[in-house]
């Protein structure tokens, strides 16, 4: 569904159809704002991701369009390398025969990489910007617990040092937009500077001459991109193995322009316009009337309450929950490290 | 008695005042704003009640965690139901991956026959475990929002007790569209009440503002 299609039907309902109250940027304006807040407040959003660890986000596109979403190592779309359409990337690797090295291509990095290795700081992983709250980790194909500095305390200095193959994923606190395994794990193609973690070094100019195969983990950066002709800027697939797999609930796309599409739901699209026509209609213009912007809240406010009796029916069978308050310290000790070839329960 | 979109809309012309018979302005060439509302109305009806349900047959591929699932009469998908793993023809759990997590630490890259399923975001599911062959696929049925009618369409077949909030609703967007304050209040509380919906109790709704939530909670 087209921006442009919801402004056209918020317009007849404030009766602005000739734009001489509202421009179209503001209506924009107010709908992004809008649907920010009720994906943060809804979160109905949830995709799973794979982040390479160290932290390079290798990002496929094929199209001019698709640059915008480089910088977000979430949304990157592989549906060309295939004949199957893939909505993730990390599927193309569960599809057997397929090649997930791309001849020809180039090596797209992130622009905080630039920053972070030009300044030799301490590398951690960035949640995507899109990033509300996490439901799921896995580091390898096996979960991983989540810890908090405050899990670690006084007495977990040596988390700075410490290397091991079972890693927690360690997030400095609530509001933090970053994070990194602890203890760290070893990686292939870093090459530590002074002993403390998560410093590399990386390639400097041009890295066409990398070989995702053997330098896998190198950190590397581009000030440029380079586009190849046929394929777009494109790259490496990243695997969930030796990687970060996590499931998280996100915030959509950002809107700009009424050609942008909405990724909500058509359903979901009534309830924010209501919204947007209850902000509009308590604004300084002849338009003002409260008792409008109240009836139109109301809706949108019953809007919300569907949508989380909406979110109730459809994960009734995620129902599962750890009630015990000290669990989350003790579960790495509860959970046993089996062998691959363990018998499960359903088998 | 089946309707049809053109009777709806006869209606709720007749309830806001119009008349049906020679309308004065939601004539045949100015009607799409109201067909649009009623579409609405049957949307949200289907909402709240799950009245609206489709069958599928998807098939799994070899090595294909991860399935997208999309109605195939045009409408918007909203939740399973059940699914069904064919041949076998035994029914799929619900699972979550934190529970699966505590049950198998490898439960990420079991191979196998599926025996569980848990859903992601707005229309996608992950078997569990996943196939590593071709040749088997599911039946399911999912909870659906009907495509939009067109005029002359026979509507979905609700139950005739629906039939009322859904034109409450259209109406009362129509009377919005003409300021007709009172009346459109009317009509949207007695869509509320036909529905089950209190508005006054949205305001427990909890504003998500934690960054991580812990595993498992």
């Amino acid at each position: 569904m087209l921006l442009s299609t919801s402004l056209d039907r918020i317009r007849v309902l404030v009766r602005d159809t000739n734009s001489s109250i509202f421009t179209d940027d503001f209506l924009i304006r107010t709908w992004d704002e809008v649907q920010m807040q009720v994906a943060l407040r809804t979160a109905i959003f949830e995709r799973v991701i794979n982040l390479s660890v160290p932290a390079v986000s290798y990002a496929t596109y094929t199209h001019q369009w698709e640059e915008d979403y480089i910088a977000r190592p979430a949304t990157a779309i592989y549906n060309f390398i295939s004949t199957y359409t893939y909505t993730q990337h990390w599927e193309v690797m569960f599809d057997s025969g397929v090649d997930e090295d791309i001849t020809g291509g180039v090596t797209g990095t992130q622009n905080w990489e630039v920053l972070y290795a030009s300044l030799q700081n301490r590398l951690r992983h960035y949640f995507p910007d899109d990033y509300i709250e996490m439901t799921y980790a896995a580091y390898d194909n096996r979960p991983l617990e989540c810890i908090y500095r405050e899990d670690v305390g006084n007495v977990g200095q040596s988390f700075k040092t410490l290397s091991g193959t079972k890693p927690s994923l360690y997030v400095e606190d609530k509001e933090s937009n970053t994070f990194f395994l602890y203890p760290r794990v070893e990686v292939n193609g870093i090459t530590e500077v002074s002993g403390e973690y998560g410093e590399v070094v990386y390639a400097e100019g041009s890295n066409d001459s990398l070989n995702p195969s053997t330098d896998y983990g190198v950190i590397v950066f581009s000030l440029a991109e380079d586009m190849d002709s046929n394929y777009g800027v494109v790259i490496r697939v990243q695997v969930p193995e030796d990687a970060l797999q996590i499931i998280y609930r996100y915030t959509p796309n950002h809107l700009t322009a009424s050609t942008d599409t909405i990724e909500w739901p058509k359903w979901v699209v009534k309830f924010m316009e209501c919204r947007v026509i209850s902000r509009l209609l308590v604004m300084e213009t002849d338009l003002f009337n409260k008792d409008f912007a109240q009836l139109f809240h109301n809706l949108y406010e019953a809007g919300l309450k569907i949508i989380e009796r909406y979110k109730s029916k459809q994960n009734s069978v995620r129902r599962y929950k750890m009630d015990s308050s000290g669990a989350m310290a003790k579960r790495s000790k509860k959970l046993a490290d089996l062998p691959s070839h363990y018998e499960s329960y359903w088998r | 008695m089946s309707y049809t979109l053109e009777d709806i809309k006869l209606m709720v012309m007749d309830i806001v005042g119009e008349d049906s018979a020679a309308p004065t302005y939601w004539d045949s060439s100015n009607d799409s704003e109201l067909v649009e509302w009623i579409n609405d109305a049957f949307e949200q009806v289907c909402l709240v009640t799950g009245q609206y349900v489709e069958e599928f047959t998807l098939p799994l591929f070899a090595n294909r965690a991860w399935y997208q699932i999309e109605p195939g009469k045009g409408g918007q998908f909203l939740w399973v139901k059940y699914l069904r793993l064919l041949p076998e023809g035994y029914e799929l759990g619900g699972a979550d991956p934190n529970k699966l997590a505590r049950e198998d630490y490898n439960w990420m890259t079991r191979t196998g026959t599926p025996r569980a399923f848990f859903p992601l975001g707005i229309n996608s599911i992950r078997l569990v475990p996943y196939p590593s062959t071709n040749g088997q696929s599911l039946e399911g049925s999912c909870v659906c929002l009907p495509p939009s009618f067109s005029l002359n369409d026979t509507v979905i077949d609700l139950d005739k007790s629906l039939i009322r909030p859904v034109l409450d609703y259209a109406a009362g967007m129509a009377l919005i569209s003409m300021r007709r304050l009172d009346k459109a209040l009317e009509f949207f509380r007695s869509y509320s009440i036909g529905l089950g919906l209190d508005t006054r109790k949205t305001a427990t709704l909890t504003y998500k503002s934690t960054k991580l939530r812990e595993l498992g909670q």
